[in-house]
């Protein structure tokens, strides 16, 4: 186990606008161990959403450094940052963000378009565990968002990464499509996958061994007892 | 049965997916290729004329030219041409902007879906290949489209203009169409590379998510 798996120090995010500047996050530390599984929570425009994109490798902080498995990941080359976000990071998104053109077997092995091995089993075997094998050849303006969500996990899970990251992954679905996906993630982390969940209903989430970050105005506090920490 | 179902979609390649693109997206892509086709027409009858002038057909010119029924004079004639590779060399530069640009902003229109291939892990390069082989593909159907409504036009403007109506020149090859074919052809080529790259390299500048969002 590593306790350092995801390592964030010192990391500030200031979206520009003209001459102000917003700050999303500000001054963030934190450690999280691998296996676990963390809610980031805050209201709507708390920088939840931004802390998932800075750990992703998916948006560049103005300050600090993220590490992942003890790369900084923002002084990769671009290759190794791709690498890093296929095979290590798999996304969900709370907008789906599935390719239109695509259908659902499509966009669960677009990461795969220049391979050779496309992992056509394994997205056969994700679609089964989703329940989409009749929607393969849907597309996404034909599936509901409850199975755009499973195809957008699906899709992050094709290249079995370690780390899980959701931006609301319940936001835009019924409680029926939420109590489905809630179960798919607790049960990757019980597989050993690090899942970091960014939402503004944590209590959906809340089961034993989850921890909690709480986030405003892009300051980060640490629930009392949580595994994860932060630095002063 | 589950193998065969497998086996449908071990082509997802590039040019899968570029297929999948034009089919979802074809109304962009006929307006693409409408575009981009005016504008290799319009080059390709300029070019016609032009080497219409400076090939075979300039040796008509000083002996009984007449230009919109008016009889010039070899001077006159010479100055005419000089106006005309002045207003060729105009339309040739507004031309390979129209297609430079059209090329750009169908790339940039798909920056949405620039940005998912990159947070889910494609290169830039990767990407920026997708898509030069995807502008090329369009760009190069465009300009047979182009090229083929060019020659007739500039053929029928040719030999009305300079032969009185004879069309024994209609569509015969000459050294002429050769030059404009190979001349039009590079052009399409260079500017469509150097849209989409410089698309690609706009994209590959920004971060994932603020192509998605």
């Amino acid at each position: 186990m590593n306790d350092d798996f995801i390592k964030m120090v010192e990391v500030s995010k200031i979206y520009k606008d003209g001459n102000t500047g917003l700050t999303a996050v500000d001054s963030a530390s934190i450690n999280i161990p691998q296996g676990s599984m963390i809610v980031i929570t805050g209201p709507s425009g708390s920088g939840k959403s931004t802390l998932l994109y800075l750990i992703a490798g998916l948006m560049e902080p103005t300050h600090g450094e993220v590490f992942v498995n003890g790369k900084s990941i923002y002084k990769l080359r671009d290759s190794s940052i791709s690498r890093l976000r296929k095979e290590t990071i798999g996304f969900v998104f709370q907008a789906f963000n599935l390719i239109p053109s695509l259908s659902a077997l499509e966009n669960i092995i677009a990461s795969r378009i220049m391979d050779q091995d496309k992992r056509q089993k394994k997205a056969f075997e994700l679609l089964d565990e989703m329940g989409l094998t009749s929607h393969k050849d849907h597309l996404p303006s034909e599936l509901s968002g409850g199975e755009q969500q499973r195809v957008a996990i699906a899709r992050a899970l094709i290249n079995d990464p370690d780390i899980i990251l959701a931006d609301e992954p319940t936001g835009n679905l019924d409680s029926e499509n939420g109590e489905i996906i809630i179960r798919i993630l607790h049960e990757l982390n019980s597989q050993g996958k690090t899942i970091i969940v960014a939402t503004h209903n944590p209590e959906l989430f809340m089961a034993e061994g989850v921890q909690k970050i709480s986030i405003l105005d892009g300051h980060i506090e640490i629930d009392a007892g949580a595994n994860v920490y932060g630095r002063e | 049965m589950g193998e065969n179902k497998q086996k449908d979609y071990s082509d997802l390649s590039i040019y899968h997916y570029i297929g999948n693109r034009v089919k979802h997206y074809w109304a962009r892509y006929i307006l693409m290729i409408i575009t981009i086709s005016v504008s290799v027409s319009v080059l390709t009858t300029i070019l016609s004329l032009l080497f219409g002038l400076y090939n075979s057909e300039i040796e008509i010119l000083p002996y009984n030219y007449e230009f919109f029924r008016v009889r010039l004079s070899v001077n006159q004639a010479e100055a005419l041409a000089r106006w005309l590779l002045t207003a060729a060399g105009l339309i040739v530069i507004s031309s390979t902007a129209a297609i430079f640009n059209t090329i750009r902003s169908s790339v940039w229109e798909s920056r949405k879906d620039i940005g998912i291939l990159k947070s889910i892990g494609l290169t830039n390069r990767e990407i920026g290949k997708i898509y030069t082989i995807e502008t090329l593909w369009v760009s190069l159907s465009s300009w047979l489209v182009g090229l083929f409504g060019g020659l007739i036009v500039s053929n029928q403007f040719l030999h009305q203009l300079f032969l009185g109506g004879d069309s024994a020149m209609f569509f015969a090859p000459s050294s002429s169409g050769f030059g404009v074919i190979i001349i039009t052809f590079i052009i399409t080529s260079i500017i469509s590379i150097m849209g989409s790259h410089s698309s690609a390299v706009m994209a590959s500048r920004q971060d994932p998510i603020a192509m998605i969002k």
